[in-house]
């Protein structure tokens, strides 16, 4: 009993003394990011989408924001990102100091329902569960984007397009099948990049924490590929065959900078919804 | 899973069967337990904001199953969400209804020592840096998963010492916990070396406590501690009527989604006292902390995985209109204070009657914290002082009256001052209220009470800045807002029967049909319920429009979406 209570003692004893981290600055780790990482098109890669939930008027979404932009930058070519502003506490226009704009989609209320109304800053990445949970806060999307990036691709995308002077966008995705698929959707979303707009931030220590000219990055702005948020259902394909379809999108009226805009393809699993392969292709790039 | 389920259900029988053969002691084994089931119909009601939910129909229900047989225990809970009930987390239901086994221990225990494994909840102190507890009604259970030893070495000395991961739904944390706490009640203690060396009017309790947790840093970003460490100290004594409630925590950085990522350190410091002595009692608490909010996972938010808890300031009302406005504490920085006086004015004296009066004052208040952002990632605060924002305040009057052996009234009035933009939802301004409330209780007949509620709430909506400055301007509004009217009428037939109506009528609803793009939300919210009582068995059925809202326990919350429909809640325990 008395040799119980001595080990008992030295485990709290261990616990209160050894069990601690204190971090110093800097805080951030020092990221040497390789520039000249070039992405092999004759090699399959499997890529990763982050959809970053968020809305203008939740203060603490740059943050997410900014954990987002990071990690697009550290995973160069591999990682795409969306912004989705969605919800009606954050992401609804309140006709006043900037928050004008609706950037709310159909598809993306869709997605954000489907989550259960997260509160945001929150984040999916290929929108995988773990238990039965999909979001997960920006502080855990590194750990699972570095997971999903290191499995092993089923299938490749090749994205095709021509840009016509009418301002129709004409685009062809090939997805090249590594291993027989079936029951999946293909989904075609826009996203327009770098929209100056209103946004508040808590990290602003006075009032209004409002930065009027926020650059707002990757903004989802819908569904463009027929379907919902999840696409349309695809054949079934058998490994080395290809899924092709093709779409037409017409920008003529729709107020969307087509000089920052970009078309992101995910091929989504219909049971699971997970994202098995996606790829982006900037319009005018 | 299934797999796992099964081999527990499997352990469990030849515990069971095992125990019942050949027994652990002396005693014979005894089983009790306790369960039950809540479930309610959904109908679309877009003018409350009721949604339609594809199940129609949704329930949640445990039972909790303990053997006990001598100084050996164990038990199981089943928990069922099929769906959860709306409001309650998702991840509980998960995309197609969860069920299976979320608590299971077995415990040795003893005069001197008890060791337990499989899921624990134990609280150090106030809980300020450890507090493993299940909230039924918020859908939360922090239990530890691992292993817990509690020794009494000698009298009045106690430590306790645990291990594990916390339970987030139907799955594990992603953090390790490990503690320990010292608690030493002196009187106890001092018994050891001989009697009355303490005064028996005076009690003293000391304690101390540690914390910590481990998460791997896996970011690429930031540097991260993977060892996270907080400790407690305390204090409490009481002597003739006074009695005095101290305790300070400490926990190193730890940068999180629910703090925002600052590598500040935190703190907590909680002084109670209270005076208590025939006809009279006052209570006066205090409470700060800054950057308190410690949980398992870095990742984690609202009620999932939390460590410890911290306790609310703020007076909880059963007034149904005075649950409009609930407090949270906010574990990233509040300071607040809290009193309260009861004062009975005796029988026979003027004011007292033939029965005696009651008179309750109430009144609480809370700020936030000063800070001054240093970098990204770090800011300075003024850590006992009142900050210049304030989050809420309460004062209260109830006069509690028994006319005669049948007849029984109460009376309050209260006022509140509750910052939505802080508290609940940024945008969402100021709002001040007054709420009055008269309860009447009349027996009629032996065994047959009728009791009466009536409550107003008058609201008023203004903007404010995040330096406390109010205007008249109008915030954002939701569909809940403005002057309240509230009746009850419940009718008791002892001991079985409690069948009762209400409505609720948000007749000053800004929108009226007129404003915005919103119809007219002057809405009334009729419900009923009969509740029937039958020893430990209890059967509750009710019907109605129930108005959305917030649900808080201890300063902890979870929204209540608005419904429309049937609910049904049957609970024993044996």
């Amino acid at each position: 009993m008395k040799n119980l209570f001595l080990a008992f003692g030295i485990l709290i004893f261990v616990v209160g003394v050894n069990s601690c981290d204190i971090i110093t600055p800097p805080y951030r780790e020092e990221v040497i990011i390789d520039t000249t990482v070039i992405i092999d098109t004759t090699v399959p890669i499997q890529k990763a989408l982050l959809i970053d939930y968020t809305g203008y008027r939740c203060g603490n979404c740059p943050k997410g924001a900014e954990a987002a932009a990071t990690l697009h930058k550290n995973n160069k070519g591999k990682l795409i990102v969306i912004a989705m502003h969605t919800g009606r506490t954050f992401a609804e226009p309140t006709g006043k100091d900037g928050f004008i704009v609706d950037f709310r989609t159909t598809a993306g209320e869709q997605l954000y329902n489907f989550l259960g109304k997260p509160g945001q800053p929150t984040g999916t990445v290929n929108f995988v569960s773990n238990g039965a949970k999909r979001e997960i806060s920006f502080t855990g999307w590194a750990t699972e984007v570095q997971k999903q990036l290191a499995l092993t691709p089923k299938m490749t995308l090749k994205l095709t397009w021509t840009f016509a002077a009418d301002s129709v966008l004409n685009l062809k995705t090939d997805v090249k099948y590594l291993q027989a698929g079936a029951g999946q959707r293909l989904a075609v979303y826009l996203v327009e990049d770098s929209i100056p707009n209103a946004q508040e931030d808590y990290r602003l220590t006075t009032k209004p924490q409002i930065i009027p000219d926020y650059i707002q990055r990757h903004v989802f702005r819908g569904v463009i590929g027929g379907g919902d948020a999840f696409g349309e259902a695809m054949t079934a394909t058998a490994a080395g065959g290809t899924f092709s379809k093709t779409i037409t999108y017409d920008f003529k009226g729709k107020g969307f900078n087509v000089a920052h805009c970009s078309v992101v393809v995910s091929v989504i699993d219909d049971v699971t919804k997970n994202t098995l392969q996606v790829e982006e292709a900037h319009i005018l790039k | 899973m299934k797999c796992l389920r099964l081999f527990y259900l499997l352990v469990y029988c030849v515990i069971f069967v095992g125990s019942a053969s050949y027994g652990f002691a002396q005693s014979d084994g005894g089983i009790s337990g306790n369960f039950q089931i809540d479930a309610q119909t959904y109908k679309e009601d877009t003018l409350i904001g009721a949604e339609a939910i594809a199940e129609k129909m949704r329930s949640n229900g445990f039972l909790n199953l303990n053997f006990t047989k001598g100084a050996f225990s164990t038990g199981i809970r089943y928990e069922m969400y099929l769906k959860e009930l709306n409001g309650f987390d998702k991840n509980l239901g998960g995309e197609n209804g969860n069920t299976g086994i979320t608590y299971r221990y077995a415990r040795y225990s003893t005069e001197d020592y008890e060791v337990t494994v499989g899921n624990t909840y134990e609280q150090f102190g106030n809980g300020l840096i450890y507090r493993t507890y299940a909230e039924r009604g918020l859908g939360l259970d922090n239990s530890l998963d691992g292993a817990k030893i509690k020794l009494t070495p000698v009298k009045g000395l106690q430590v306790i010492g645990l291990i594990g991961r916390q339970r987030t739904f139907f799955n594990l944390g992603a953090g390790i916990v490990r503690g320990g706490d010292i608690d030493l009640g002196l009187n106890d203690f001092l018994e050891n070396f001989g009697q009355g060396i303490l005064p028996s009017t005076f009690q003293l309790r000391v304690g101390a406590s540690v914390v910590s947790k481990f998460q791997k840093d896996s970011d690429p970003v930031l540097k991260l501690p993977e060892n996270v460490l907080g400790y407690a100290t305390r204090m409490s004594m009481s002597f003739g009527d006074f009695s005095f409630n101290t305790e300070y925590a400490f926990k190193y950085n730890d940068p999180s989604a629910a703090n925002n990522l600052t590598y500040n350190n935190g703190k907590a410091l909680l002084l109670s006292g209270s005076y208590s002595t025939r006809g009279l009692g006052i209570n006066v608490s205090m409470k700060s902390i800054d950057n308190m909010d410690f949980r398992s996972d870095r990742s984690a938010i609202l009620t999932n995985l939390p460590i410890n808890y911290l306790p609310a300031i703020a007076k909880n009302y059963t007034y149904r209109l005075l649950t409009l406005y609930p407090y949270a504490t906010q574990n990233n920085g509040e300071i607040g204070i809290q009193g309260d006086l009861f004062y009975t004015f005796e029988k026979g004296t003027l004011l007292g009657g033939k029965y005696g009066t009651m008179i309750t004052l109430n009144y609480s208040r809370v700020h936030g914290l000063d800070t001054t952002q240093i970098d990204e990632f770090t800011y300075n605060s003024e850590f006992l002082k009142f900050g210049k924002r304030k989050y809420f305040e309460d004062m209260g009057i109830e006069i509690s009256k028994t006319w005669s052996k049948e007849f029984k009234t109460n009376i309050g009035f209260m006022q509140q001052y509750f910052n939505k933009d802080v508290v609940q939802t940024p945008g969402y301004g100021l709002i001040k209220a007054s709420i009055i409330v008269a309860e009447i209780a009349y027996t009629f007949a032996p065994k047959q009470t009728i009791r009466m509620e009536l409550q107003h709430m008058s609201a008023k909506h203004l903007e404010i800045d995040n330096q406390g400055n109010e205007s008249d301007a109008l915030p954002n509004l939701d569909g809940n807002n403005g002057n309240w009217m509230y009746a009850l009428l419940e009718y008791t037939l002892a001991p079985s029967w409690f069948i009762s109506a209400f409505n609720e009528w948000n007749y000053g609803n800004y929108y009226d049909g007129t404003k915005g793009d919103k119809p007219d939300l002057r809405i009334h919210y009729p419900s009923g319920n009969v509740i029937w009582v039958h020893d430990a068995l209890r059967v509750q059925l009710g019907f109605g429009r129930i108005r959305g809202g917030v649900l808080c326990v201890g300063g902890v919350c979870r929204v209540v979406p608005a419904s429309n429909g049937f609910s049904l809640s049957i609970s024993s325990s044996f």
